[in-house]
Order: structure tokens, then sequence, then C-alpha cells
């Protein structure tokens, strides 16, 4: 599943250890989602979104390939 | 998008922590969750190796007292070592939590097939080799089970933490 997570981040200043701490997980697991080797559960999706005032598609979108 | 920006979003990398992964099966993160796991498993470990030696040293003498003593203080020990796993793995993140668990699959796989084989070799040893079974084996094979899955799943746990 693709991301815009390190834009978002980005544009707010938040380090991947900020956001981590927002979001109540490891800095790891946020870099993890960034690069796009973890697909997130949708409750931490739906954090995502919350944190960024965004909808979850905003954010993440399906890239057509098979489920990991 | 400004300097500052750009090192923002720099790929700052997993780097899950190697040595905690292989020496204790943990990601090192030191968190209350995992100092406590690493604590209570030790304490309980050491202070049923400590039981097994003395009983070894008693020679298990009164056996009828002494074997199913010794049977349950490693039954305990082993119970304690899995609850405070469990509990180590509720309290971790969803990504941390999905690789100690995937790396517990696979260790059971591994473990799985290990036995299988050890299975095929133990009867072969002991008519090529005369190996003398000897009861009190018995009580240490669930430690020495302990002992031997434990790197293992550290091993798996370390590949794992290397895809994410």
């Amino acid at each position: 599943m693709k991301n815009c997570l390190r834009v978002l981040r980005a544009e707010r200043n938040l380090s991947q250890a900020d956001l981590a701490d927002k979001l109540d997980v490891s800095r790891q697991t946020v870099n993890a989602i960034e690069t796009e080797r973890y697909d997130p559960s949708i409750e931490l999706a739906f954090k995502i979104a919350a944190v960024f005032g965004r909808s979850i598609e905003e954010i993440f979108t399906p890239n057509g390939d098979k489920a990991r | 998008m400004n300097p500052e920006n750009q090192e923002l979003t720099h790929n700052q990398g997993s780097l899950w922590a190697t040595c905690p992964i292989l020496g204790w099966g943990t990601f090192g993160t030191k968190t209350r969750a995992e100092r406590r796991y690493i604590r209570r498993t030790m304490l309980g470990a050491a202070a049923g190796a400590a039981w097994v030696l003395i009983a070894l040293a008693l020679d298990l003498h009164p056996k009828a007292v002494m074997l199913p003593l010794t049977a349950l203080v490693i039954g305990a020990v082993m119970t304690n070592v899995a609850w405070e796993m469990s509990r180590y793995i509720r309290q971790l993140d969803e990504l941390a939590r999905r690789m100690q668990l995937e790396a517990l699959a696979w260790t059971y796989l591994t473990g799985f097939v290990a036995a299988a084989w050890l299975g095929v070799l133990a009867p072969l040893s002991s008519t090529l080799m005369h190996w003398p079974y000897k009861r009190g084996f018995l009580l240490l094979s669930p430690f020495l089970y302990h002992i031997v899955l434990e790197p293992v799943r550290s091993a798996w746990l370390y590949f794992l933490s290397r895809r994410y």
C-alpha cells in the first residue's frame, strides 16, 4: 500500500520519533509504514489519519500489488 | 520543501537493535514490559536451574519425592517463562508483536522438524552407539529444549527485523 506519510510528517516538522510518540508505537513501526514494508492495521491507520487531520484514503492508496 | 523538512523526510532506517534481539529475544527498547520480562524469566530460570543442580547433587534421593518435585519446579519455571513472554508480547505495538509472533511460529516449525529428526536419531544412537538411557534426562529435557529453541527464536526474530 502506498502512502504519503513522509511528506505529511515533514510538512508538520515531525521526526519519525515524534510521530511514533503521537501514535504510541515504536519509531521502527513508523519507518516500516513509510517505506511501505508494513501495512498498518485499520486502528493504526485511523490514528494516523487523526494525527494529520486527513481521511485514510487521502494518506493510503492501494498499489494493486498482492496483499502482504 | 525547505532543507529542514528534507532532513525530516530522509529515511532514518529501521535500526532494530541487534544485541537484545540475539541475546534476549527482545527489541531492546528498554520499556517497563521488556525489563520485567527479562528480570522475571531470568530469576525463574536461575531458581529452577539451582533446584535441578541441588537435586542432581543429591542424586535425586529420595526418588519418590525428588523426581515429582523437580518435575514440578521445572514445569513452574517453564510456565513462568511462557506467561511472562505472553505479557511482554501483549505490551508491544502491532509491528513488534507481529514480528514476535512470526518468530514464534517459525520457531515452532523449526522445533517440530528438529524433534522429528531427533526421534529418528535417538533409537539409532541407542542401538548403534549403545547410549545409556537415564531417567533424569527427562527432567532436564524441557530446559534443554528451551535453551536450544530460544536462540532459534532469536535468529528468526533477527531475520524478520531486517525485513521491516
